[in-house]
């Protein structure tokens, strides 16, 4: 009997455990130190981009980073682990102060940040956006968790980004609208906060998914049931179109507290509120499809009246939705992004081809699509190794991925 | 809930098994019909067994909250060699995964406590040419391992662990080749298998087995990209031929 006590113990024992994440996000508040310090006009931004040495703190980022701004914020990309680092930054004299937070994209690991620019050492040169600068030093520190920043991190500028960078277009599309939620990022997939904070990440596109509520409304939402992954405990379960947006809107609470947000809302937000310049709309049900064509046509006629340079591309990811979106009157005026054969996608008349990366880099094909004057992106490409050869040996026009900061950094390095 | 069910299906069938056979296993000779109990082989002797383990693979790679998936079935051998030596070997897959293992051991037993010592290597290769994909996988992997096991009356009960270590490998997408970035230590494994007979000699182990691992190779079609330790409990049903 004891035997079978143990025996029935150590299946509890092991049972029990789980892969629950413990993230301790660093606490940074950079209202007060704002408020002490001028905004940067977009002069003085453009000219601190642009690649950079590491010369102390390669611990955290490796030999050298990518400096861009992204809206509002300084971000940092790091050929290591994706790392990152997000900041808000001001001038006061003639120095530029910098505060904010680092994170690894491939595990947990995050801390604080924070850097000034002193005025000998190209402070100056930026305030008053001269470019004839010749050199800009970064000098800061880091910290890990919540620990105080006390590790030391100096960036040099080493050269802008190629010309090849600076004429070609790329498309770096974030999935699920910035992030999953198993990336830890503090905010759900899928939400409008995703969506606030995707272009920090450097994303210049987002996918995001769309499902037709049991009352007709198109929103954004993942999987077909209602569930743990995504969703706080509910009072309704089972089938998510099941149910009306009344009480979608009402009832369910994504994970990290964010209502979920209609499709209207989230294109609404796209357009306003961010320089998001394409949106691959993933059609996770067919039944979607004539409305989410509806919102896109409304959405991008408001862009062209804004003079905003917006794509927002229908999914065509299988074959049941393909034949409902040839069935639409005028398809082939509608913009769309076609996962499926190049033959499908000439007879959707398609802006965009798609296909998954598990298929090559597809030179060929790709070169194809773009003498039809098609663009061609793949996904999901989280691979750094990956990444680094279909930016330097592919052709495409961008990558859909998860870690948006790792094609970022091999985007931006590219020569 | 699934948690619990699963419990509930598992201590039953411990029960059960635990519960059979009585008197008739006094007389069995453990030794040439357990597969996992550490204990000498006779010189030529060999056993091998036919098993299938179910995964409950990371909900943070595979995005679901379902119980058990990623089936894989394994067909292994042990054959006896001098000095307490064993030779073990075998070849594990879910169709389109296959790794191939093989690797010596030195078993050790004093009254019923069997201990073991060993190591064995691996070669794992993937292939999957639809859905998409037109993907090859390969790699190399050590497994240095120890064994603690204890042979009551009715049953015997072993104790496994082992460390997982990567020796490289590659993959190819289409026509791009590169090799694989992973951890030399990719993490550890613990095993309790429970092995006894169901009818006349025929033995079978039921076990639960915990793989600590940043990447877990049936999975590898996964392309999982995130550096963390994942927590993967595994049931087995194996059957000693």
């Amino acid at each position: 009997m004891k035997t079978k006590i143990l025996i029935f113990a150590s299946l509890l024992l092991i049972y029990s455990c789980n892969n629950e994440v413990d993230i301790t996000n660093p606490v940074v508040d950079p209202s007060n130190f704002l408020s002490q310090t001028t905004p940067l006009p977009t002069t003085s931004k453009v000219i601190m981009e642009g690649v950079y040495t590491v010369t102390k703190g390669n611990e955290l980022l490796g030999d050298q980073v990518v400096v861009k701004w992204t809206r509002d914020r300084l971000s940092i990309f790091s050929g290591k682990n994706g790392g990152y680092i997000v900041l808000d930054g001001g001038s006061l004299d003639s120095v530029v102060f910098f505060m904010g937070y680092w994170r690894y994209s491939t595990n947990l690991e995050t801390g604080v940040a924070s850097f000034y620019v002193p005025s000998g050492e190209g402070g100056k040169e930026i305030i008053s956006g001269d470019s004839s600068f010749s050199t800009i030093k970064f000098v800061g520190e880091y910290g890990e968790g919540n620990e105080l920043a006390n590790n030391p991190l100096v960036l040099e500028f080493k050269r802008q980004f190629s010309q090849v960078v600076k004429q070609n277009t790329f498309h770096i599309l974030a999935h699920r609208g910035g992030g999953r939620n198993s990336d830890y990022l503090g905010v759900s997939e899928n939400s409008i906060a995703m969506l606030n904070i995707a272009e920090r990440f450097g994303t210049t596109g987002v996918e995001i998914d769309a499902r037709l509520t049991k009352d007709g409304v198109p929103f954004l939402y993942h999987d077909s049931d209602i569930n743990l992954r995504l969703c706080q405990k509910s009072l309704i379960w089972g089938n998510i179109e099941d149910f009306t947006w009344a009480q979608i809107s009402t009832l369910i609470t994504l994970r990290n507290g964010e209502k979920i947000p209609s499709l209207r809302e989230a294109l609404e937000y796209i357009l306003e509120e961010t320089n998001i310049n394409a949106v691959w709309l993933d059609t996770k049900d067919v039944d979607v499809v004539p409305s989410s064509i509806e919102i896109q046509q409304e959405i991008l006629d408001r862009a062209i009246t804004m003079g905003r340079d917006l794509k927002i591309a229908i999914g065509l990811p299988a074959d049941d939705v393909y034949e409902e979106f040839i069935a639409q009157p005028g398809y082939q005026d509608i913009p769309s992004l076609c996962e499926l054969s190049l033959d499908k996608v000439r007879e959707a008349n398609s802006l965009i081809w798609a296909p998954r990366w598990t298929l090559g880099i597809q030179t060929s094909d790709v070169q194809q699509m773009h003498a039809e004057g098609r663009l061609a992106f793949t996904w999901t490409l989280d691979d750094a190794n990956y990444i680094e050869e279909y930016i330097n040996q592919g052709e495409f026009d961008g990558i859909l991925t998860n870690f948006p900061t790792i094609v970022s950094y091999y985007h931006y390095i590219k020569q | 809930m699934k948690k619990v069910k699963w419990l509930m299906i598992s201590g039953i069938v411990v029960v059960f098994f635990s519960n059979s056979i009585d008197t008739f296993c006094q007389q069995l000779n453990f030794n040439d019909h357990t597969f996992y109990y550490p204990h000498p082989y006779q010189n030529g002797l060999m056993i091998s067994s036919l098993g299938l383990s179910m995964a409950k693979l990371p909900e943070d790679v595979v995005e679901t909250d379902d119980v058990f998936r990623g089936p894989l079935f394994a067909y292994q051998l042990k054959y006896g060699l001098p000095d307490n030596f064993v030779v073990e070997g075998g070849v594990t897959t879910n169709i389109v995964t296959f790794q191939f293992a093989l690797g010596p051991k030195w078993n050790y037993e004093i009254d019923r406590t069997g201990i073991s010592v060993g190591a064995d290597i691996a070669y794992y290769f993937g292939q999957l040419e639809h859905f998409g994909f037109d993907t090859k996988f390969t790699g190399w992997a050590l497994y240095p391992n120890i064994s603690a096991g204890y042979r009551f009356n009715k049953f015997a009960i072993t104790v496994k662990s082992e460390l997982v270590l990567n020796f490289g490998g590659t993959s190819k997408n289409g026509d791009l080749e590169i090799e694989n970035d992973l951890d030399f230590f990719n993490g550890w494994t613990l095993g309790v298998y429970v092995e006894q007979p169901l009818w006349n000699d025929q033995f079978v182990v039921i076990g639960v087995r915990s793989t600590f691992l940043t990447f877990y190779y049936p999975m590898w079609a996964a392309f999982s990209t995130f550096d963390r330790t994942f927590y993967i409990p595994e049931a087995t049903f194996t059957f000693i031929l």
